[in-house]
């Protein structure tokens, strides 16, 4: 790849079950100890348990005075990591060209339980009583929206929807952005705050959920043979995307390479993954070729593996497939749930760490990492790792595929 | 049931700091609307939170930039009252 179209991540920002900031995230999945605990919100719900975001998290950080109110969770968390992502990336809002600064988030659900609540209200008061904040805070759009109130980014936005896939599409769509000089500088992330009776039931009838009620903890428990559903997470990853002799020239750390990115449809299925997962070989096989690599290259795979029995399988088949070589493959869902649509920004960003520290987390709740797969599984603690390419999987009901090729910034 | 502009400005008060997290020193009962930013969407929010809690419709018509909070606690708490009772509360 030549420098000129090389596309740098400078900063990050997370909130997430597993910490409030990137730091204390990181610090969480590298020790591989799970975040799901019961919820009180699901009480008396067939799942009554879920991963929060840590007691006493801070999501008004970055937030304008008297903007508070009118935001939801949803958006307030965006808002949080993005203040994040910019300070991590050394840019100062106040004085930047917001014109040519973009920004694009994915969000699969929205503020569902504002739905929820506002839906009571008008059965049983009538439309005098629905909130006119209804809209504002409830759209998938609007956390974007107040992104860019808060910190004046006037260039092109954009919400992506793809389910769980929607954060990987929303790094995607950013990269092109700036290669076609759309703009200069782009946050690009995903959010999602949507643990919510209704979802939550929903999730379950169709069948998606862990129902390990007797072991909540060991629940979310990728490629393990006793997976038997995701668990329903909430949180926010925000990423800064430059081109990186932007970033150079101003003396900014680059963290890695945003290098290559495939996505591709499945067209099979409402919700099943493909069973040989067609659609996902072929966003990856795309990726790693938009990379200007092969398949060899890649050191590492940050695993989409929800903890599903179907999708997970499918994603190991993918993985021995067009990887025989034995990547390491890791999968932080083990640790944090299923985040939805903030997933696949949540773990680029992950994705960045390990090839920034050389550190591959381990997969929580994996004890057999032999039991009926060829993969180079890495449990029980984070396994030191020089990564020059990984590969972050995301995948979506709809058959949405995205997979995302990051590079370390140092290794030529 | 009648409530006293006293009692509509505390609840208007408590509105105010708590939901929309507003500075409690700012809101005092010649504080502005408008000094107070509160917009279009921030008043049809607080006629919603007033309606449910006094069990009237309040609405934010007639309300502008340079209404005081004394002036639309006063408007609210007529609104409560029954036609001899608002008339009753105009003469205090």
């Amino acid at each position: 790849m030549n420098t000129a179209s090389a596309v740098a991540v400078t900063g990050l920002g997370m909130i997430t079950p597993g910490g409030d900031g990137a730091a204390a995230t990181w610090d969480r999945v590298c020790r591989g100890e799970p975040t799901a605990a019961p919820d009180p919100a699901l009480r008396g719900q067939p799942v009554d348990f879920s991963c929060r975001l840590p007691e006493g998290t801070d999501l008004n950080r970055g937030a304008l005075p008297r903007s508070a109110w009118r935001m939801s969770p949803v958006a307030k968390a965006a808002v949080s990591a993005s203040h994040d992502a910019v300070l991590d990336a050394g840019h100062e809002p106040k004085s930047w060209d917001g014109e040519r600064v973009g920004i694009v988030l994915g969000c699969g659900i929205g503020d569902v339980g504002l739905w929820h609540d506002q839906a009571s209200r008008l059965s049983e008061r009538g439309p005098a009583a629905v909130s006119p904040l209804t809209l504002p805070m409830a759209l998938a759009n609007m956390p974007v929206g107040e992104v860019a109130l808060a910190l004046g980014i006037r260039g092109p936005s954009l919400a992506t929807n793809t389910a769980c896939a929607s954060g990987a599409s929303a790094l995607a769509v950013a990269r092109g952005l700036l290669l076609s000089d759309a703009c200069d500088i782009v946050l690009a992330g995903g959010t999602e705050m949507a643990i919510d009776p209704l979802p939550v039931a929903a999730f379950h009838r169709m069948g998606a959920l862990s129902t390990r009620s007797h072991d909540v903890s060991g629940a979310s428990c990728p490629f393990s043979p006793e997976r038997d559903g995701f668990v329903a997470s909430e949180g926010a990853a925000v990423l800064v995307l430059e081109r990186a002799d932007d970033a150079a020239s101003r003396g900014a750390r680059c963290r890695a390479i945003l290098a290559g990115c495939g996505a591709t449809t499945d067209a099979h299925h409402p919700t099943a993954p493909h069973p040989e997962g067609r659609g996902a070989e072929q966003a990856l096989r795309r990726a790693i070729s938009d990379a200007e690599l092969g398949p060899g290259d890649i050191d590492h795979v940050n695993a989409h593996a929800t903890s599903t029995p179907a999708g997970d399988a499918a994603e190991a088949a993918v993985i021995s497939r067009v990887l025989p070589h034995g990547p390491t493959v890791t999968a932080p869902k083990g640790v944090l749930g299923h985040t939805f649509g903030a997933a696949g920004a949540i773990e680029a960003a992950l994705t960045v760490l390990s090839i920034e520290s050389g550190l591959v987390p381990p997969i929580a709740n994996l004890k057999d990492p032999t039991a009926g797969l060829d993969l180079d599984c890495v449990t029980g603690a984070a396994r030191p790792q020089q990564i020059r390419a990984a590969v972050s999987h995301s995948f979506g009901f709809g058959g949405h595929n995205v997979v995302l090729v990051l590079t370390s910034a140092t290794a030529g | 049931m009648p409530t006293s502009p006293e009692a509509v400005y505390r609840l208007v008060h408590d509105t105010l700091t708590t939901k929309f997290e507003l500075p409690a020193a700012e809101i005092r009962p010649d504080a502005t609307i408008g000094e107070l930013e509160l917009d279009s969407l921030a008043l049809a929010e607080l006629a919603v939170v007033l309606s449910e809690e006094l069990g009237v419709e309040v609405t934010e018509e007639g309300v502008t930039r340079t209404t005081t909070l004394d002036e639309f606690a006063a408007g609210v708490a007529r609104a409560t009252a029954p036609a001899g009772d608002a008339a009753a509360l105009d003469a205090q």
